[in-house]
């Protein structure tokens, strides 16, 4: 069965640049790759779709990457969806906020896409 | 002052004389009545005895003749000499012949007795007479009989009496006399006295109009002149004295107006307070800030005018604590004050505390700025990132795209190899100047945070040891890419710092940054040596040093020294801004030094905690190198060892236990060992290595000598005689040198260099002695292919056949069991090599 990426990110550009740095793994590992612009439309994926590695930005309209990411760390069906937060806020405050509620890492804004690759292929075991 | 008077003075004269004339008239008296009584009784005596005698003398032949009127007659001639009381004869048989009384002898005289010499009653009692001296002469030796005379005695102490009397009387006369004159006397004196008294009483009460005016010609005289000149200069130094006070006091008084308008129209808000808590002095900048009423507070109570925290920033004032304190105060209105307290000590003349003095200013708008700012930059920078992320990350993307997808496609058309190489210069550029901008941003917001105090501190006892190892290894890549080597001094035994662990290693891994950028050959020295109280860490390069000047320019934000134009360094100035920040919140100082063409050296001196632990004793635990999760470079082995030797999960991946009491050496080997995926298990002395070498069964030891509780030959006796330790390798790490021969299979000296203990490390895991009995058989066709089942003392185990060559068939002791049809696919030849090794052939049992 094919492995599933979910990006959750307002902004277009990096939702863009997600999408193609993950390519590869496309190409490679016939993983899918899904995008959604707010919170609640990437909960939403994630209840239905079952990704298996979310990419979670946490400024976001609507709900914000912690309610996404609490929400789907308290529901029993979803353990296996492992959350990758991503954000511009850099204070060690929100890293621990975010590490306590079970998100698999977090990664300020700028990443580096091969930093992305390289951690997506641990997380999915590729 | 005590009144004297001149009465006085005469009072004691005059009892003294009292007294003196008192003795001097009762001794002369007495001795006057005395000699005077005792001669007259002597002179009536004899007068008696020469009456007797001429009595006697002249009538013998009288008496003979017992004439009694001659003898009558003659005895009355005798009567009326003065003193003569009677006279009377006597004959020999004592009877009276003739006598001078009237009318008769009387009774008492008439036995007197009589003796043959003279004799003398020095005192009788006769009746009408009173006393008398009687004189009694023998006439003829008492035959012709005895003459009597009594001399009055009463009329001699009649004399004495007089005599008394009139020389008591005199000496009354004379006494008052001399009272008299006594009393002239001292009224001459005391007079001028008083009038001394008198005189220096008004100078007492400042009256030096007053005269004194003494007539005599003596020194009372004298002293009063004197006296009159010292008032005289008393006067005119009383009066220089009063102006010069008066001017003192003017320039006093226009002094503390000129003080008291400062404080009126200081900006600042001040509030002085004695030692009990009142208050001295609000000026009305003070008022304003906390709305208090345009009135005078001096002597009220502090609790009373000011709230709590003005009151608990003075609390250092009652103990006279020279501690300045700081803190922000709620003003009225919602505004903020920044207060500084200290308190008022003078020196002189000795060190008294004599209150506090709290100095406010409102720093709302300051504090509003502040925010601001804050905001700003966090805002800036948060939006800043988003872009960025999009520039960094779609330049890697198109540089990647580029190399992989369209450069191979051009590489044959000649006439764009050099737009190609031109582009992936340009691209090479934005992705570094990417980069930089990232990193410039990250330090204007971490320097922001920290000038904001918005720096989450995660204090904790730290081991500066460790936070060198962890530097050490967060740079690697930037020294072994540059080819530099980076040596680590600590020296044994430090106590910790506490600190944040995380901000320490970030001021390490700048330095360090700073010296591998500078540095073209090594190596660059990085340690921690200890004077007790304070920890000083150096990192030392061999680059082109700092001009002297810019020893201090190099800390300032946005400052690289050097030539910028010409040989601009990269980076973004913030660095050692930020070490100096993070240095100086832990209460030390960061400097440079430096030697131009030689090479610089940055030191940090911080304060050891000498309350926390001793030292950071590690219990002994193992660490997972479960590596998920942690940003770091995939373990990249080194040496020798290629690939083979990376493990990536835990469960297979060799168990290593370091054993040594050096903390700090101890996490240095687990870094070096975890970051090339090993499991890392700690132990600080013999007695624990032993513990845990049974308990986890590590694939290797490494053992230092010299330790506590049990020492390193000790532990690996113990670890020998075990069988169940007994095959596991023993690494020795040591300073001394020689000491292969402890019972290890191999041994390195201190200090230890990496690539060596690695070859060491891996050397001795490929040969893990077996040395428990095992028994081999050969492969069962239907089951794990084609591994070999391995029985041994405590497990049973598959292995292929290719790992049992490489890990047990050297140490391998025991019977291999070979199925007869499997012998050919087996090297029995090999096998029959080793020694203390059985080989059986078990036939195939094929059914009929």
């Amino acid at each position: 069965m094919a492995k599933k990426i979910l990006i959750v990110d307002d902004e277009v550009h990096i939702k863009m640049l997600l999408e193609q740095t993950l390519e590869e793994l496309e190409d490679e590992f016939e993983v899918e790759l899904f995008t959604a612009s707010d919170g609640e439309e990437g909960l939403d994926f994630i209840q239905k779709k079952r990704p298996d590695l979310v990419f979670l930005d946490i400024m976001m309209p609507k709900m914000n990457g912690y309610e996404v990411c609490s929400v789907v760390k308290e529901d029993e069906t979803l353990q296996g969806v492992k959350i990758i937060l991503l954000t511009a806020k850099g204070q060690e405050v929100d890293r621990k906020q975010g590490m306590e509620l079970g998100a698999l890492m977090y990664m300020t804004k700028p990443f580096d896409p091969d930093e992305i690759l390289r951690v997506s292929k641990e997380a999915l075991d590729l | 002052m005590a009144q004297i008077t001149g009465m006085s003075l005469f009072k004691k004269m005059g009892l003294l004389a009292f007294c003196l004339f008192g003795c001097i008239s009762v001794l002369t008296s007495a001795l006057t009545a005395y000699t005077l009584y005792d001669r007259l009784i002597r002179e009536y005596t004899s007068k008696g005895a020469a009456i007797a005698t001429a009595i006697a003398s002249s009538s013998q032949e009288i008496l003979l003749d017992r004439d009694a009127a001659t003898t009558q007659s003659m005895i009355d001639q005798y009567l009326s000499i003065e003193g003569v009381a009677y006279v009377f004869v006597a004959d020999s048989e004592g009877t009276i012949v003739s006598h001078t009384f009237v009318p008769e002898v009387p009774v008492g005289l008439r036995s007197l007795p009589s003796s043959k010499q003279l004799q003398i009653l020095p005192e009788l009692k006769i009746g009408s007479f009173g006393r008398v001296i009687d004189i009694c002469v023998p006439v003829l030796a008492g035959v012709a009989g005895y003459v009597h005379v009594g001399m009055d005695k009463d009329l001699v102490v009649g004399y004495f009496w007089k005599a008394i009397l009139d020389m008591q009387l005199l000496l009354f006369v004379t006494f008052w006399a001399c009272v008299g004159i006594l009393y002239y006397a001292t009224r001459r004196i005391s007079r001028p006295l008083r009038q001394l008294t008198e005189y220096a009483r008004k100078l007492a009460a400042h009256d030096f109009t007053a005269t004194i005016d003494i007539q005599t010609r003596d020194e009372l005289n004298l002293l009063g002149r004197a006296m009159q000149s010292m008032g005289q200069e008393l006067s005119l130094l009383f009066t220089e004295m009063n102006s010069e006070v008066d001017k003192a006091t003017r320039e006093l008084r226009d002094h503390m107006a000129y003080l008291s308008a400062i404080l009126d129209n200081l900006a600042d808000g001040l509030l002085v307070v004695g030692v009990t808590g009142e208050i001295t002095v609000v000026n009305p900048a003070m008022r304003a800030l906390f709305d208090l009423e345009d009135m005078d507070y001096s002597g009220q109570k502090i609790d009373e005018v000011f709230p709590d925290e003005v009151l608990s920033m003075l609390s250092g004032v009652r103990t006279c604590s020279l501690e300045i304190v700081s803190a922000e105060l709620p003003l009225s209105r919602g505004r903020i004050g920044k207060a500084i307290s200290s308190s008022v000590v003078v020196s002189e003349p000795v060190t008294q505390c004599l209150g506090g003095v709290v100095l406010v200013r409102d720093i709302t708008r300051e504090k509003e700025l502040d925010q601001l700012k804050t905001d700003f930059i966090s805002t800036v920078s948060h939006e800043l990132r988003t872009p960025m992320t999009s520039v960094l990350g779609f330049s890697k993307i198109i540089r990647k795209k580029l190399e992989q997808a369209i450069f191979p496609l051009l590489a044959d058309e000649s006439s764009v190899s050099k737009p190609i190489k031109q582009v992936r210069g340009n691209m090479e550029i934005i992705v570094s100047e990417a980069e930089r901008l990232t990193e410039l941003i990250n330090d204007v917001l971490d320097i922001a945070r920290m000038e904001a105090g918005e720096i989450a501190w995660r204090d904790s006892d730290v081991s500066m040891g460790d936070v060198l190892v962890q530097s050490r290894n967060s740079t690697k890549g930037l020294w072994k890419a540059k080819g530099l080597a980076v040596e680590l001094y600590v020296e044994a035994g430090l106590p910790p710092v506490y600190g944040d662990y995380g901000r320490l290693v970030q001021v390490v891994v700048n330095l360090l940054a700073n010296a591998i950028k500078f540095s073209d050959e090594s190596p660059i020295i990085c340690g921690i040596k200890s004077d007790g109280e304070y920890q000083e860490l150096f990192v030392k390069d061999r680059g082109p040093g700092i001009e002297l000047d810019d020893l201090e320019t190099v800390f300032a934000k946005f400052k690289q020294v050097g030539d910028t134009l010409t040989g601009k360094p990269e980076g973004t100035g913030l660095g050692l801004p930020i070490c100096r920040r993070i240095v100086e919140r832990h209460g030390g100082r960061i400097w440079a030094e430096s030697t131009p063409g030689e090479g610089s050296s940055f030191h940090c001196l911080l304060p050891s905690n000498m309350s926390g632990a001793a030292v950071l004793a590690e219990t002994t635990h193992c660490l997972a190198s479960d590596r998920v999760g942690q940003r770091s470079e995939p373990a990249s082995p080194e040496g020798g060892g290629g690939g083979k030797n990376s493990f990536s999960s835990s469960e297979q991946s060799p168990k290593i236990l370091v054993v040594d009491d050096d903390a700090v050496l101890v996490r240095f080997l687990g870094e070096i060992f975890e970051s090339n995926g090993f499991q890392v298990c700690f132990a600080t002395n013999g007695e624990d290595a032993v513990r845990l070498a049974r308990e986890l069964t590590p694939d290797l030891v490494t053992m230092d000598i010299m330790m506590p509780l049990m020492d390193g030959r000790e532990a690996i006796k113990s670890l020998r005689s075990d069988p169940v330790t007994q095959g596991i390798p023993i690494l020795v790490i040591t300073a001394l040198s020689g000491e292969e021969d402890n019972g290890g299979d191999m041994a390195l000296t201190k200090p230890v260099d990496e690539t060596r203990l690695l070859e060491a490390a891996r050397n001795l895991l490929g040969r893990r002695r077996v040395c428990k009995p095992c028994i081999v058989l050969g492969q069962r066709a239907d089951c794990h292919g084609e591994d070999l089942s391995l029985m041994c003392a405590d497990d049973i185990s598959f292995v292929s056949e290719v790992d049992f060559w490489a890990k047990w068939g050297r140490d391998f002791r025991g019977t291999v069991f070979i199925p007869a049809r499997k012998s050919g696919t087996i090297n029995l030849e090999r096998l029959t090599k080793l020694s203390g090794v059985s080989i059986v052939i078990l036939p195939s049992y094929t059914r009929e």
